[in-house]
């Protein structure tokens, strides 16, 4: 899959995105997808993910 | 032949049938391994696909050859533009069933595979379509994506392999997503719940203690009047004004010290008092003792002379000794007067027994009238006294009196005697216990004065003992509200540190919902990503199943299901079934047809994919491993066909028992120089294979 399919992709599926937080979402992970394949998007995923839930279990600590 | 690396030759040592080192040259060119099964045709197939991929066919597969003592390696030779590489893996020691690879280019200088074949690299054998692996059986579980080989040859042929990827990534995502947000909504849940439940516990404490204010006056109080107020109280125990010691202590610190003071000043207090209480009051149960003696002494003297007043008027101026002999002389002749009536009686009742007139006296030895006898003797009777002894009774009475007159008198005295030890004792007691001596000569109506005296002190130390009771008891109940007023102080700090709590408890609550809005977006990119593939599908399949039915129909030649489809209903999910012209709007499950059929479908899709000039991988190979089970001889024609032209593009390496039918059948159809035939023949155990080579 060259580049350009990965940007036809990525706009297909933007095009289906009707909720604005997931566009904004996919954004950044279309942008690795493009880059450099579904391994880093995934890998972007999975940091924000992380990010997310740590950023739960902090408070909690806090808390 | 398309542009791309093809496989020159393959060394392979210690691999499944393969022993020591053998090397197989193709010199490029398309390779059918013939012969029979249990030769090791298998091996070589698998040794190549391991060589390239490292993956064996099943997973935890053990692809060393177990009874040979080296190493297990292959080394493919690859050539691409004339110049040859090396790709050389080995199984690494152990039991992980990983393994190293190494490339090597035309120097002999290590390179990175990543770089020269990162495709390849990144793909899993069977993934491209020019890398394909038709197995000799069926696998035995389905692909860890759950993606069939079917899709994953579909998907990669349309170029939607790192799309497809991305899917099942964003599948799995979510179900992690999903999970982690029940797990921490519980936890949230729960602890929402606790401080809520504390507050509403701690509002009904506090509108409890309101409804019946421990403090004075309608305003609340505030935590610096509560402690004034618990100065106060201290203050008041210990009767010191201040304290700099309490400066600086809580609410609760002040209650506990007052608490403590109180205490202290109870037990100091109290006990002194009751300590001199008892004191006093055995003391007056002493006196009281004491005087019970000397009443008790005096009674028994007095009652000593009553029975000396009675015993005087019983003797009348007698002694015992004088009444003692008195009753014995008043008894003898009480005796011999009764004896004198009994010698007369007896005598009479002799006359009335004898006859004679003359009665003979052997005490005389005289005869004597029985008249005269009888007269005599009762003269004698009646002259008799009636009673001899007429005070012998009155007598013996008085002595029996004065008796026990006496002996009362003694008993009494014995008394005496052991209650004046009593008194002397009780009185050394005293002395040596009181403060003052006691009088030798103190009687009953000193000892009455000295009792009622200690009454008095007794009933003054009650009178303090209860003062100080109600002291305590005020100063216990001030002590009590104080406290009740600081759990109103209590309950109030701990209010306002729950609405803190639940402060910082929203910022929980807000990070917990930016993860929840980052599981609804993935949610939404899934969804878009799926349709998107969708659509993709839609758009390609038609001309997929068309190629896929042409392949099909020519392999097969079936005379009713001609048409192969892959229905829209379940995208992207991709469903192979068959169909025929004949009736296209029926769709089959691939199970209705016969064996050669079903053996060919594993086929149609790399022949009918294969048509595109995009590779997905730097590798143009097919490997193909018994492709013609069940087939005829002339289905296995048509298939040898296809490969003759699938064989244009990509090298092939096949193989087939069918050998006789290959040799006949790959001349005709492959020009002579561009295949070899391989023939494993005579495995053993030690050597492994030996490989025949011709060149075609």
């Amino acid at each position: 899959m060259s580049n350009e399919d990965g940007y036809r992709f990525s706009e297909a599926v933007r095009a289906k995105l009707a909720d604005d937080a997931a566009r904004e979402l996919w954004e950044p992970v279309a942008q690795e997808f493009n880059r450099a394949g579904p391994d880093a998007a995934r890998e972007y995923l999975d940091a924000e993910m992380q990010r997310l839930r740590e950023q739960v279990q902090r408070r909690f600590d806090e808390f | 032949m398309a542009k791309g690396f093809s496989v020159r030759s393959v060394e392979i040592e210690g691999f499944k049938g393969f022993t020591t080192r053998k090397r197989i040259d193709f010199g490029g060119r398309h390779v059918f391994l013939l012969g029979q099964n249990g030769n090791g045709k298998s091996s070589i197939i698998e040794a190549v696909r391991w060589g390239l991929f490292g993956s064996a066919r099943r997973p935890n597969e053990i692809v060393a050859n177990q009874g040979y003592g080296g190493r297990c390696r292959v080394d493919i030779a690859l050539v691409r533009d004339g110049v040859e590489w090396h790709l050389r893996r080995t199984l690494n020691m152990g039991t992980s069933g990983g393994s190293d690879a190494v490339l090597t280019d035309a120097q002999g200088t290590e390179q990175r595979m990543q770089e020269i074949m990162p495709q390849l690299d990144s793909v899993d054998a069977g993934e491209g379509m020019h890398i394909i692996f038709a197995p000799q059986s069926i696998p035995l579980r389905r692909q860890p994506e759950d993606l069939t080989a079917f899709e994953r040859t579909v998907f990669s042929h349309l170029g939607l392999t790192h799309p497809r990827a991305l899917l099942e990534y964003l599948g799995n995502l979510n179900i992690t997503q999903e999970s982690t947000e029940r797990e921490l909504d519980e936890q949230l849940t729960n602890m929402r719940h606790e401080i809520d439940s504390e507050i509403d516990d701690l509002g009904r404490r506090r509108s409890s203690i309101i409804s019946a204010p421990p403090w004075s006056g309608g305003r609340l109080p505030t935590r610096s009047a509560s402690e004034r107020k618990a100065r106060d109280l201290i203050a008041e125990i210990t009767g010191e004004q201040t304290d700099e010691a309490l400066d600086g202590l809580s609410l609760g610190a002040l209650l506990d010290n007052a608490e403590n003071a109180l205490n202290d000043r109870h037990d100091h207090d109290q006990s002194e008092l009751e300590d001199e209480l008892l004191k006093v009051e055995r003391r007056k149960e002493k006196f009281e003792s004491l005087n019970a003696y000397l009443e008790k002494i005096d009674q028994q003297k007095i009652e000593l002379q009553h029975i000396k007043s009675k015993a005087v008027e019983i003797l009348n101026g007698a002694s015992r000794d004088d009444l003692r002999e008195s009753v014995a002389e008043l008894r003898r002749k009480a005796g011999a007067l009764a004896l004198r009536r009994e010698i007369a009686d007896n005598g009479i009742q002799l006359l009335e027994l004898e006859q004679e007139e003359q009665i003979y006296c052997p005490v005389c030895a005289q005869n004597y009238s029985r008249h005269l006898l009888e007269d005599t003797l009762h003269n004698a009777v009646e002259q008799l006294p009636e009673e001899a002894s007429p005070d012998l009774e009155q007598t013996e009475t008085r002595l029996e009196q004065a008796d026990a007159l006496s002996k009362q008198f003694h008993s009494i005295r014995a008394n005496i005697n052991t209650l004046q030890e009593a008194v002397l004792e009780s009185k050394k007691q005293i002395n040596e216990e009181g403060d003052a001596e006691l009088p030798e000569s103190a009687d009953t109506e000193t000892l009455t004065s000295l009792i009622r005296h200690y009454s008095n002190i007794s009933n003054s130390i009650g009178e303090q003992i209860t003062d100080r009771e109600t002291w305590f008891d005020e100063k216990q109940a001030r002590l009590t509200k104080m406290k009740e007023e600081e759990g109103y102080h209590r309950i109030q700090r701990r209010l306002a540190e729950l609405h803190q709590s639940q402060n910082k408890f929203a910022r929980v609550e807000d990070s917990y919902r930016n993860l929840v809005a980052f599981g609804q977006s993935v949610r939404a990119m899934r969804q878009a990503v799926s349709d998107a593939i969708t659509a993709r599908l839609k758009e390609d399949l038609p001309k997929v199943s068309n190629n896929l039915s042409e392949v099909f129909a020519s392999l097969t030649g079936h005379r009713w299901y001609d048409r192969l489809v892959i229905p829209n209903a379940r995208l992207p999910k991709l469903e192979l079934r068959v169909s025929s012209t004949n009736d296209p709007q029926v769709e089959y499950p691939t199970g209705v047809l016969n064996g050669q059929a079903e053996s060919a479908l594993d086929l149609v899709p790399y022949f009918a994919l294969s048509q595109t000039e995009d590779a997905p991988t730097e590798v143009y190979l097919v490997l193909l491993d018994d492709p013609t089970r069940a087939f005829d001889e002339d289905h296995t024609r048509i298939l040898v066909e296809r490969l003759s032209s699938l064989g244009e593009r990509v090298q092939l390496i096949v193989a087939s028992h069918e050998t006789s039918r290959f040799r006949n059948l790959v001349p005709k159809n492959f020009d002579s120089g561009s295949y070899v035939i391989v023939e494993p023949v005579n495995w053993s155990h030690d050597d492994g294979p030996e490989l025949s080579v011709e060149t075609g």
